[in-house]
């Protein structure tokens, strides 16, 4: 059980920096946004599941679940007016 | 409690020193990206990303330390992110189109 937890701490750690060196060298606006948004949310999504594991309660879990459905809807949603208000610029 | 088992492997102070490490160069990076966008929209790209950085160092907190409610922290912090990514985003449309 510890490798599995090992494991997901070192995913998502490349995920974050995998992220942010795609801030950083893509050429486009459209490609930055690409990149980090998928980046951020996944990283968010395993360090929670890592909460989980380490402390299972069913308050814990409904508050995992709300928090894990904010940061995807949030994300593509925000993805979403960003796209369009730089198309049409 | 599964993160005393982990202890036996790796040092829990080393995880949270290297973690701290990744998450101070994602954090600078976002500041760079928002320091000088070539863009506008490299601006709001680099906050949304800044704010994902600190849901994420909100969660890694109630891993480390142990405690739930750092959680109702970074849902706070996902929700006011999202409404300053919108507005952002609906004031410069607003302003190309008139």
């Amino acid at each position: 059980m510890s490798i599995l937890i090992l494991l997901i701490i070192i995913l998502s750690n490349l995920f974050i920096i995998g992220g942010a060196l795609a801030l950083i060298r893509f050429p486009d606006s459209i490609s930055r946004l690409h990149a980090t948004g998928k980046a951020g949310s996944f990283c968010v999504i395993l360090l929670l599941i890592l909460v989980f594991i380490n402390n299972p309660s069913l308050y814990n879990f409904f508050k995992i679940l709300l928090l894990s459905f904010l940061v995807y809807f949030t994300s593509s949603q925000a993805a979403q007016l960003i796209a369009k208000a730089s198309y049409k610029n | 409690m599964f993160s005393d088992s982990l202890n036996e492997i790796i040092s829990l102070d080393k995880i949270n020193f290297y973690t701290s490490i990744s998450f101070s160069i994602a954090i600078l990076i976002a500041m760079y990206r928002l320091w000088k966008g070539p863009n506008d929209f490299d601006r709001i790209i680099g906050l949304e990303f800044l704010s994902g950085v600190s849901v994420s160092i909100a969660v890694w907190s109630a891993f480390i330390y142990n405690h739930d409610t750092y959680i109702d922290v970074a849902l706070a912090i996902a929700s006011l992110s999202f409404i300053g990514t919108w507005i952002f985003s609906k004031l410069y449309t607003r302003k190309e189109t008139e």
